[in-house]
């Protein structure tokens, strides 16, 4: 069985061990930076659109995923003992769980995913004010800001994201993603709250980015 | 005919009806029951329900809860972020700490005041979700893919609550025992983790219990575990997701078991009361023959601010289709 595939099924059998054992063995041949790259990314590309299309998977087996792929990048950072340079990597984000809200588990795993899939991720934790997002942003150079809420009463404060990043006169140079348990019981909050757009999952979300970070290119060249 | 029974999620909704700030309808016993009066006296639903706060039962346990103006009190910060921090917990008082009390003494005033008439039903978490609220999603479920002997340790703990608090709900005037339980999810978990972890659980502490039980489904789809369930000591329905079919979920539990569900409480108010009411009018059509169907809304509290006339449209909707179904 080819390792991708290997790999998925101690996915959904919840054996990490395992999981671990096959990237090691294949790291050791091939080196831990295509790991990353060759295996990882696409591995969690298919947990992903499993989750999203055929609701085959659970919060568990994304947990179990993310705790993989942590693993791997542990194992990276360790051989490389220096962070991806800049320019090898898809760009500076920045995350966080907007203000009032602690409820950290999705956006941590996002953060892994990201990483995985070559952002250098800038995460400020929980209950942060929305000015910090854009601060943070400005400062390393972010395209696209990441605000995760679990519950509507929290996700209410993203508003103010908004209205920073447009009082700023940055709406042509910076994204907003939205994520979190009340952007799936509710979608049509993304609208609401003027967000540039959300993920079904963790496991969408560097697409996502990917997707947001083109659109900011395009409005800074006027081409949108 | 006798009317078709009817209930919804209504815990929160009872602060609207009686104008009383959340802090103190949280806090309050008598402000809660005079709520669900509220409640009974607008609405006429079947079953009434203690305070439906789970947030509460890790705040026994140390978790700091923090109060909103339109939803109940959620998890702030949990009790502890470790499995090693475990051994610092105990078992709470059940007769001592304020918010249980709280429950409980609410419970006793509601099935004082209006027991005769109608069901009661008190809302807890099983031992298997109860660390969700003591510890944070996150590190609960990395202790139960990754460690055995945290899983071991804090079930410890919220067995022996569940145990003695469940009991007493029902000595209190609960006539039924509505446990939501997130690890029969199949958004939140695997097969094999609730055929290794969850069922061995809820199969030994529900044999304990003096009274009935009905398992909710935590918020999202159940059908895809539910087979897993039926026989489970001492249950006697589930309350399904919104979007689950009801002639599958009937399928699959058989007959004499009651389901309750069919209508998206939390989103009840962002339909017309017309709308709300011919949903309920095809739902109670499509189970006409299924006299242990109980029209009710799936999920947590219908939403503070959902306009009175949705939450009547169910009652109306239930009435006409009584009074005019002769089967």
């Amino acid at each position: 069985m080819e390792i991708h595939e290997s790999i998925i099924a101690m996915i959904e059998n919840s054996d990490r061990a395992g999981a671990n054992r096959l990237m090691e063995e294949w790291a050791a041949e091939h080196g831990y930076e295509r790991l990353v790259v060759d295996v990882l990314g696409p591995v969690l590309k298919s947990v992903g659109e499993k989750w999203q299309e055929e609701e085959e998977l659970s919060l568990a087996h994304a947990y179990l995923a993310s705790k993989i792929a942590e693993d791997a990048l542990q194992k990276l950072c360790e051989q490389k003992c220096v962070e991806m340079p800049e320019a090898k990597t898809k760009g500076p984000v920045v995350l966080g769980n907007i203000e009032d809200d602690f409820h950290g588990m999705g956006r941590r795993m996002v953060s892994i995913f990201l990483q995985a899939d070559g952002w250098t991720v800038h995460d400020l934790g929980n209950d942060v004010e929305p000015k910090n997002f854009v601060d943070k942003a400005i400062e390393v150079g972010a395209k696209v800001i990441g605000v995760s809420a679990m519950m509507y009463s929290t996700a209410e404060h993203i508003r103010r994201v908004r209205l920073e990043i447009d009082s700023r006169g940055l709406n042509s140079r910076i994204q907003l993603a939205v994520g979190g348990a009340i952007f799936v019981l509710r979608p049509e909050l993304v609208k609401e709250f003027d967000a540039d757009g959300t993920a079904q999952n963790a496991l969408g979300a560097s697409e996502l980015f990917t997707l947001l970070w083109s659109r900011a290119n395009r409005k800074e060249d006027g081409d949108e | 005919m006798s009317q078709r029974p009817f209930t919804a999620m209504l815990s929160l909704y009872g602060a609207r009806l009686t104008n009383c700030p959340l802090r103190h309808y949280y806090t309050d016993p008598q402000a809660y029951a005079h709520g669900q009066t509220a409640i009974l006296e607008t609405f006429h639903p079947d079953i009434l329900f203690s305070p439906f706060l789970c947030a509460g039962e890790g705040e026994a346990f140390g978790t700091k809860l923090k109060f909103f103006d339109t939803q109940p009190p959620n998890l702030l910060h949990p009790a502890i972020t470790s499995p090693e921090e475990i051994p610092r917990l105990s078992v709470p008082d059940i007769d001592a700490h304020q918010t249980l009390v709280y429950v409980r003494k609410a419970l006793s005033e509601i099935a004082a005041a209006h027991g005769a008439e109608v069901a009661v039903a008190s809302t807890l978490l099983s031992p298997v979700d109860l660390p969700l609220m003591i510890m944070g999603i996150e590190c609960w479920m990395q202790t139960v893919l990754f460690d055995k002997d945290g899983v071991r340790r804090m079930l410890g703990l919220t067995i022996p609550f569940f145990n003695e608090y469940a009991n007493a709900l029902l000595g209190d005037g609960a006539d039924v025992l509505i446990i939501p339980v997130s690890f029969l999810s199949p958004a939140i978990v695997t097969r094999e983790i609730i055929e290794r972890f969850t069922l061995p659980v809820l199969r030994d502490v529900f044999a304990n219990l003096q009274g009935p039980i009905i398992i909710h489904h935590a918020g999202g789809p159940f059908l895809k575990f539910l087979d897993l369930c039926v026989g489970l000591p001492n249950v006697i329905g589930f309350v399904v997701g919104h979007q689950d079919n009801l002639s599958q979920a009937r399928k699959i539990v058989g007959r004499g078991v009651t389901l309750l569900g069919g209508l998206d409480g939390p989103n009840l108010g962002k339909t017309s009361p017309e709308e709300v009411e011919a949903l309920c009018r095809g739902l109670l059509e499509d189970r006409s023959t299924d006299p242990h169907f109980i029209l009710a809304t799936s999920g947590p509290d219908v939403a503070f601010d959902t306009p009175r006339e949705n939450i009547d449209a169910i009652r109306r909707a239930v009435q006409k289709f009584s009074a005019g179904n002769h089967a």
